[in-house]
């Protein structure tokens, strides 16, 4: 078949510019692992909690970003409070866009006024199945999940990361 | 004329937990033609308060988020030990 044969066959899907396929493409061969079939940019709304009880907190930014490419999902977070009370158990970053399918970590590019010292970022662990993740700490030569008492009336942090999904 | 409005394009249910992921899109269209559609995305679990979610979601959730469903995600949590 020519090549103007098959792009003629593409018909509606190419419009000189743009070109719009309902399935995918195979990029450097033909097997499932070549193909990418899915690309999509978009927001979401991450939210602080805890895991035997949510904190009430008001935030100065709020704000998540997403870029998924294939089954893998890029996020970026900014969040930071005005104020923050409440709450018990591990501190969760709730909201994520999907649900991841295997556990990962994100990294942390700040993290600001706490209760508590940190000596040292720890990474934001996901965990499979969940559509939430914890920050791990350093305090002590271990890492360890903070607890929703580390929140303050200016808690900042920011994180992004990749992690798969189905 | 523009007009703007925020529609639930995709649903999806993912996973053993019966994830339900919802896609929201916010259309603008002049004239009737779309122009843009940007998105936004939450996720509803199987421990999650679904008042706040649209009527369509909120069946969905009631199907797919059955006890032996929510009893398995409890589990899971559990397992995770934090």
């Amino acid at each position: 078949m020519s090549k103007a044969r098959q792009l003629a066959d593409l018909g509606d899907d190419f419009d000189g510019t743009n070109l719009t396929l309902s399935g995918g493409v195979y990029l450097g061969g033909t097997g499932s692992a070549n193909k990418l079939d899915d690309v999509e940019t978009g927001t979401f709304t991450p939210n602080f909690g805890g895991a035997s009880g949510n904190p009430t907190v008001t935030f100065v930014n709020q704000q998540g970003y997403y870029r998924k490419v294939g089954d893998l999902v890029f996020v970026q977070v900014r969040m930071t409070l005005s104020s923050a009370s409440g709450g018990s158990g591990s501190l969760k970053i709730d909201g994520l866009p999907f649900t991841p399918v295997a556990d990962a970590v994100l990294s942390v590019t700040r993290l600001q006024k706490l209760s508590i010292n940190v000596s040292a970022s720890g990474p934001i662990g996901i965990l499979a199945g969940v559509n939430f993740v914890y920050y791990n700490s350093n305090t002590t030569g271990i890492h360890s999940v903070l607890p929703t008492s580390a929140l303050t009336n200016s808690t900042s942090i920011n994180f992004s990361g990749c992690y798969a999904v189905a | 004329m523009l007009t703007e409005e925020t529609v639930q394009d995709k649903i999806e249910i993912v996973g053993d937990y019966k994830h339900v992921q919802v896609r929201s899109a916010v259309v603008i269209k002049r004239d009737g033609a779309e122009i843009s559609r940007s998105f936004s995305r939450h996720v509803v679990a199987p421990d999650a308060d679904i008042t706040g979610e649209s009527t369509e979601v909120q069946a969905i959730c009631n199907a797919v988020h059955t006890q032996a469903v929510k009893d398995a995600y409890a589990a899971h949590l559990a397992s995770q030990e934090v």
